[in-house]
């Protein structure tokens, strides 16, 4: 029991992360308006969020437009439901610029913004419009509960974060250790072999998961299964090699040769896979993942307070299952070599 | 062992076609919306993908140990 305690860690995170992960609700957010064009004038629009509590804080709702840095306020707000709320909008001639924000607030759910693709039909556009809007006295408030941020294009995908994201944490774990373990094996210790094959027969069974999970998530933010980024397309590349790994493997009978050969193609395929998903996708000009393009790892704007909470703890628990993995691999490695040498 | 195997393997290809022919309407339940399904199919893909590995290894650490012992 004592021996094993890791195990039991282990185990009691994974809970912690499939049940958090999948429970805490995300903030509210804007989901959509109902139009797609703005005109000078009267206009009736209709706001659609998500998660939101409209009808519960029917009192406390304001709706209000942003246009450039002046703020109009929405005018007899009706509530349609807990997620529909629609308010008359009245725009001048002139407007000082044509960036449109749409928000609403309310003490529990705070400020829900929706930035939005809209056609200005009719409008004169001067800066120097003297035009001041209404002023506003809320200043974007927090929700009142718990939640994973809200982001328009990910929506309650947000949490793939704690299974998708982890899955490439363990690989490049097992994989660190297969290369830490084919270079013993270099150095005159055959028997480490064994061990830098299941340390990356695990790993590529977490880079299968890893492929498997991000075209799903890719298919419902990006649109297709599979998409032109160097992230993508080098973590292909790197599944390609590893299963070339295990055949090169399956060719050689003689125990020293293979260990020696499999060990130094080991050592080739680590560094490939550093330069094609750590090096590569930071120097090309745009990639679809978060974090890449120049930007060194995850920013503030991807991974907040209420995320950490749970995608660090989620990173360590499949990380320390992989490990898990990895040990009993080795046994069964272990087992059929004696077994081949009797 | 082999005769089960085979039947195994030509009713997973037959309940695997079934689904590839059923495609286009589950990959629109499946993304309609836009909501928590996709993630219920990581999670699903993630712990089935994980517990065949695991049972696997299982599998063969018992067999290999029972050669070991005999």
């Amino acid at each position: 029991m004592m021996k094993n305690w890791w195990k039991w860690i282990c185990l009691l995170l994974l809970m912690y992360v499939i049940i958090v992960a999948l429970v805490v609700p995300l903030v509210p957010g804007g989901e959509s308006v109902n139009i797609t064009a703005l005109h000078p004038g009267l206009q009736r629009v209709e706001i659609t969020g998500y998660n939101t509590h409209f009808m519960q804080e029917e009192e406390n709702l304001q709706c209000y437009v942003s246009v450039g840095k002046t703020w109009v306020k929405g005018q007899n707000i009706t509530v349609l439901s807990e997620t529909q709320a629609a308010f008359d909008l009245i725009l001048p001639d002139t407007l000082p610029e044509k960036n449109i924000g749409f928000y609403a607030n309310t003490h529990y759910d705070g400020t829900i913004f929706l930035s939005t693709a809209m056609r200005m039909e009719g409008f004169v556009f001067d800066a120097n419009n003297p035009w001041k809007g209404d002023s506003i006295t809320v200043q974007n408030e927090e929700q009142q509960f718990f939640g994973f941020p809200f982001q328009p294009n990910l929506f309650e995908t947000i949490r793939n974060l704690m299974f998708h994201v982890p899955m490439w944490f363990t690989m490049f774990f097992l994989m660190t250790i297969s290369f830490v373990m084919s270079i013993q094996a270099m150095n005159q210790k055959p028997e480490k072999d064994l061990k830098a094959a299941a340390a990356a027969e695990i790993g590529l069974w977490f880079c299968a998961l890893g492929l498997i999970t991000g075209s799903v998530w890719a298919r419902f933010t990006w649109g297709a299964w599979w998409n032109k980024d160097p992230q993508l397309n080098g973590a292909m590349v790197v599944f390609i090699v590893y299963a070339t790994y295990f055949i090169l493997r399956k060719s050689v009978q003689d125990e020293i040769k293979r260990a020696r050969l499999s060990a130094v193609f080991n050592i080739f395929a680590f560094i490939l896979m550093i330069l094609l998903l750590m090096v590569m996708p930071r120097m090309v000009d745009t990639s679809l993942h978060p974090g890449k393009s120049g930007n060194p790892a995850f920013s503030k704007y991807d991974l907040d307070s209420s995320l950490r909470l749970v995608f660090y703890p989620a990173v360590i628990a499949w990380g320390m299952l992989g490990y898990w993995m990895y040990q009993w691999q080795t046994k069964v490695n272990q087992y059929k070599n004696e077994e081949h040498e009797g | 062992m082999k005769a089960r195997l085979r039947s195994l393997f030509f009713v997973g290809m037959l309940s695997f076609i079934t689904t590839a022919a059923q495609a286009s309407s589950w990959e629109m339940k499946m993304y309609e919306n836009g909501k928590i399904s996709v993630v219920y199919w990581v999670v699903a893909i993630v712990i089935i993908g994980l517990s065949i590995k695991i049972t696997l290894l299982n599998l063969q650490l018992k067999r290999e140990k029972r050669k070991h012992h005999s």
